[in-house]
């Protein structure tokens, strides 16, 4: 783990230097990750790509001013959570003006498993409960719980990418699990999984 | 808390997953020795571990490579570094936009003046009137340069009518004074 991270430290130092195949490598890297990130908050797989695309942009043009790399991973989250935050204010100032249902994509079949009807259902009666129990979560314990337990954050790493102290984000965590664990649709859809 | 008569509770358990270290130290090393407890506290990880698999596992994976971005920010930062290039359709369009204003300027019928500069230019060319009708009467009495009245002797200004009469009387005047 340690490891990685001073990898990683090691080729944002490298990147800022303009050294292209570093920054090749940390789109490598993050790729994936930053693109689930986005897409499990705005459930739209064509609007995560392009906001991905986007955060990859802001990163590279914001890179030079990152004063410590080893806190890069945490930068970038940061990065993809405020362009999150643009993309919901611009939805709801063109919602105010477009009246008309956009259709949203997270009901069509965009998984490399799609063509497989159980899991299809599966994939859709999960996300349903997700976001059934996060919907219910006040705003900060919602990032939380996300970046802890679906994004694989740690609680430095949160608390940075979200300017906090780390007692708050404990806090929200702690609110959080607690609401978690009254949820029985989505606790027996996991235990269903885990056995 | 002895490890055999007592477990933690629901509000331990979860500060235990939350962050192990801020349990107090009796619990803490409950914690440590307790398999029930244990068991319980995996038992959550694992649920919530199995969360983030199932969203990882149900999220699609984006259509392009990261080879592909990569290139693709490329461009879009180059087309963005384009510098003077970049910004020829503003200028073509400042430029349309300053020459129509220009133009509708130019046609456009004068702006009417209000009541009060309409009086004031009136008197202006009533007084420029005035003057040149002035000049005019003094072309009358003497269309001639002041260089030919000298010349002639007429230039003495007292030969008013009153000494012509004299010099010359009128016939009128001839017969009023038999």
């Amino acid at each position: 783990m340690a490891a990685c991270a001073n990898k990683i430290a090691a080729l944002v130092e490298k990147a800022k230097a303009n050294d292209k195949d570093s920054q090749e490598q940390l789109v490598d890297i993050f790729y994936q990750d930053i693109f689930r990130m986005v897409y499990y908050r705005i459930n739209s797989r064509m609007d995560a790509e392009d906001l991905t695309q986007e955060i990859f942009m802001q990163m590279f043009k914001s890179l030079p001013g990152l004063k410590e790399p080893a806190r890069f991973r945490s930068w970038l989250f940061m990065i993809a959570l405020n362009r999150v935050r643009d993309f919901y204010r611009k939805k709801s100032v063109m919602a105010f003006f477009d009246k008309t249902k956009q259709p949203e994509d997270a009901d069509l079949p965009d998984t490399e498993d799609s063509d497989n009807p159980v899991s299809y259902v599966m994939r859709k009666e999960f996300w349903k409960q997700f976001h059934a129990f996060t919907d219910t979560l006040p705003k900060g314990e919602r990032e939380v719980f996300t970046l802890r337990f679906v994004d694989h954050l740690g609680i430095r790493e949160i608390a940075e990418t979200l300017k906090k102290n780390d007692s708050t984000v404990k806090t929200h965590l702690y609110r959080a699990l607690k609401k978690f664990r009254q949820t029985p649709e989505l606790h027996s859809l996991l235990e269903g999984e885990a056995l | 808390m002895k490890s055999n008569n007592f477990h933690i509770d629901e509000d331990q358990l979860i500060i235990a997953v939350v962050d192990q270290d801020d349990l107090p130290v009796a619990v803490q090393s409950h914690l440590s020795e307790c398999p029930e407890c244990l068991e319980k506290k995996r038992q959550l990880e694992q649920e919530l571990e199995t969360l983030g698999h199932m969203a990882r596992e149900f999220a699609p994976l984006p259509r392009a490579k990261a080879g592909h971005i990569m290139s693709r920010i490329r461009a879009a930062v180059q087309g963005k570094n384009k510098g003077f290039r970049s910004w020829h359709p503003v200028f073509a369009t400042c430029f349309v936009v300053l020459f129509l204003i220009v133009g509708m300027w130019m046609t456009s019928p004068p702006i009417k003046d209000s009541s009060e500069q309409i009086t004031a230019r009136l008197i202006n060319e009533m007084e420029e009137d005035q003057y040149f009708i002035l000049e005019i009467k003094a072309l009358e009495e003497n269309a001639l340069p002041e260089i030919y009245p000298y010349i002639s002797g007429e230039s003495y200004n007292c030969y008013d009518d009153e000494f012509i009469n004299y010099v010359v009387p009128m016939e009128e005047t001839l017969n009023n004074s038999v």
